[in-house]
């Protein structure tokens, strides 16, 4: 299984989800919110808002994303393969939330990006981290 | 210290705020406390262990990093809301009639009586490029009293509740009159107008002036008029578009300063001004934005035939709603997000304790607290937080976003959290009849046995218990009240036939109830009762083998 079978899969599943559609929606709403009253409220306000747009992005198919990761395990994928599952719903989500900052600023879109990126990667650590955990348990409960 | 508008507004929210919960919590109260068995008993009270269980339930679900999100996303989107929020300054036009002196003028009311200093100097900061070349100024007194002072004259005593104080150039022009300067003369419409008498007025402390009242037709006071459409006498409410103003009889006029030594205000100090350009200076938008400031209360623009009522209330603007229904949508967006990964948790949790014996509206309950806690409590604060920095329209705005989110996360969690079971499961009431068969033949022990599963119990009182043994049977009736909701009970019969391979118990249950209740309730009810009994006599004849 390569790199590109993996990123199919994660791509399948986000389609599968409702992640993609909730923050295709948030953008949306983020995009008009900074249009209509963008120039009112502080930059740093508007950013804030994409940590929990990101976040919950993901967390909503967490169980999903949490399964895969676990199949992955299973099927005996390598580091690189799992690091790329985990990269690609983060990525996307996190460019589609960081898309409407744009009109912001460049600086901001960087620092909207980073951020974005990161809090979505710690929801991914933390399924990874479940998951090897899980995995552990129930590989020793079976060798017992 | 004056009441903003702002402020009623905030008082008015949180005294609603508070009689809700208030009532609900009486409401509450009142439901739970009839249980004198309870006391006698001497368990401790179901309502307060209820309390603890609900609370510690709730914070059971609270201590969830996801809590944090939906936080998050309440706390900016109500920010959003508040900083985005605009508004507009409401005003009514009116047309007056032609030919008057003026081609512009600003009849201004403040909010309260100030150093004319002071308003001078505001004045001038607030519209700025006018300077006092190109303006003119005349000042009022127009004092509304709260408690009213005598005048006493000709052996009568009258009553003030207002005192107008104008200047000489003043009188001359809307009155046709003149008074002495520092001479404490006076003007009265409550004597002849031709009259002039040494009276004595009487302030509101007991203190006495000697002064000089002059007669003025009563008439002409009520009809003059600073600016068209703008009364002399101090204007308290409208009917319609037309101004009620008191009645000539209460009325005082004078010297700004002669009037304002009787009630011990200081000299100078006035409450209202026209401001006078004949180059047309002033526009609406500079005025509109003059009634934001709080030393003004009410602003009047007469500009040719068109007089313009400006009103110190702010509306929120059409746009300044879209953006709070906007953040609302965004806020709602995620927060539900957020609140369906936290669903099954959820469902597990509330199905595991109605399997112990939370009733259905607990769940209810844990969802009011929860969204409360994670969507009202930090919404309230960022609404604190605006109305404190940015303003009442902004704390309007914010509220509406955090009112929104909560009532749909509200909605969504309650819709959604119930046990599948109750909605879309076959429904299965639990049987009134049981049977149980017992290896034991002891009968007088199996009696005993129930009796003392129907003794000491959590959920039951028993009210009545009878018991009849004859041969190889006995027959058992019992009475039992349920402890967590008045005026619910169960009657119980129980057959005990020994055989010869042991001992046959039958039980049949009937759950009586003096209101109405519901049947969930019921069933709930004779599942414990009988779940009670059978488990009981189960375990009892375990541990003999």
């Amino acid at each position: 299984m390569g790199v590109i079978a993996v990123l199919t899969l994660a791509l399948k599943q986000m389609l599968r989800g409702h992640g993609l559609k909730v923050c295709l929606v948030a953008a949306l709403m983020l995009a008009i919110l900074i249009k209509v009253a963008g120039d009112k409220v502080p930059d740093p306000v508007l950013i804030g808002v994409m940590l929990p747009a990101s976040t919950s992005s993901l967390i909503i198919d967490f169980r999903a994303h949490y399964s895969m990761l676990r199949v992955l395990y299973m099927v005996g994928a390598t580091p690189r393969q799992v690091k790329t599952y985990m990269l690609a719903p983060s990525t996307i989500l996190s460019a589609i939330c960081g898309a409407p900052y744009v009109t912001i600023g460049a600086v901001w879109v960087v620092l909207a990006l980073i951020l974005s990126l990161t809090s979505s990667l710690t929801v991914m650590i933390l399924a990874l981290r479940i998951t090897k955990k899980g995995f552990l348990t129930s590989v020793a409960m079976y060798t017992q | 210290m004056s009441l903003s508008a702002d402020f009623i507004l905030m008082m008015i929210t949180y005294i609603a705020a508070t009689a809700v919960f208030t009532y609900l919590a009486v409401k509450y109260i009142k439901t739970e406390s009839p249980h004198p068995p309870e006391r006698e008993s001497g368990r401790r009270s179901s309502s307060i262990s209820r309390i603890t269980f609900l609370g510690k339930t709730t914070w059971v679900v609270l201590k969830n990093p996801l809590t944090l999100i939906i936080m998050t996303t309440v706390i900016l989107t109500s920010l959003i809301s508040g900083y985005a929020a605009s508004s507009h300054t409401s005003y009514v036009a009116f047309n007056v009639e032609s030919g008057h002196e003026f081609t512009q003028a600003v009849f201004i009311e403040f909010s309260h009586a100030i150093p004319k200093d002071v308003a001078k100097k505001s004045i001038y900061s607030l519209t700025k490029g006018l300077n006092e070349s190109e303006v003119r100024l005349t000042w009022y007194a127009r004092h509304v009293l709260n408690s009213p002072i005598k005048l006493r004259c000709n052996g009568n005593t009258y009553v003030i509740y207002v005192l107008l104080g104008l200047s000489t150039d003043e009188l001359k022009r809307l009155l046709n009159t003149s008074v002495q300067e520092g001479a404490h003369e006076l003007l009265y419409a409550g004597i002849s107008p031709t009259n002039e008498v040494n009276a004595t007025v009487i302030a509101a402390g007991g203190k006495a002036f000697n002064v000089i009242v002059k007669g003025i037709p009563g008439n002409a006071l009520a009809r003059a008029e600073i600016i068209p459409g703008v009364p002399l006498l101090p204007v308290q409410s409208y009917i319609g578009t037309k101004p009620v103003t008191p009645p000539p009889k209460y009325v005082l006029v004078g010297d700004i300063d002669a009037v304002n030594s009787l009630i011990s205000v200081p000299r100078d100090t006035i409450t209202d001004v026209l401001v006078v350009s004949g180059t047309g200076l002033f526009n609406l938008h500079t005025l509109t934005q003059l009634v934001r400031n709080a030393d003004f209360s009410r602003v009047w623009f007469l500009d040719g035939r068109k007089l313009y009522v400006i009103s110190t209330v702010q509306i929120p603007t059409t746009r300044s709603m879209v953006v709070a229904l906007l953040s609302s949508a965004t806020a709602t967006v995620l927060c539900l997000a957020v609140a369906s990964a936290l669903l099954p948790s959820l469902k597990n949790l509330y199905l595991r304790l109605s399997i112990q014996g939370m009733p259905p509206w607990g769940a209810s309950i844990i969802n009011t607290a929860y969204t409360m806690l994670v969507a009202l409590v930090p919404g309230v604060t960022v609404v604190l937080y605006s109305y404190h920095y940015l303003g009442g329209v902004s704390a309007f705005n914010s509220l509406i976003s955090a009112v929104i989110t909560w009532a749909l996360m509200f909605t969504y969690l309650s819709l959604k959290s119930k046990p599948p079971k109750l909605r879309t499961d076959v429904y299965s009431p639990p049987s009134q009849r049981y049977v149980i068969f017992l290896r034991r033949k002891e009968i007088t022990e199996i009696v005993q046995e129930i009796s003392r599963s129907l003794q000491g119990n959590e959920f039951f009182e028993l009210l009545e218990f009878e018991t009849k043994a004859q041969g190889n049977e006995a027959v058992i009736h019992a009475r039992l009240a349920y402890i967590e909701s008045w005026g619910v009970g169960a009657d119980m019969s129980i057959l005990v036939t020994s055989a010869d391979e042991g001992t046959y118990v039958n039980i049949s249950c009937m759950i009586w109830g003096i209101e109405e209740v519901s049947e969930a309730i019921m069933n709930n009810v004779l599942a414990l009762l009988l779940s009670r009994v059978v488990g009981r006599l189960k375990s009892w004849e375990l541990s003999q083998y």
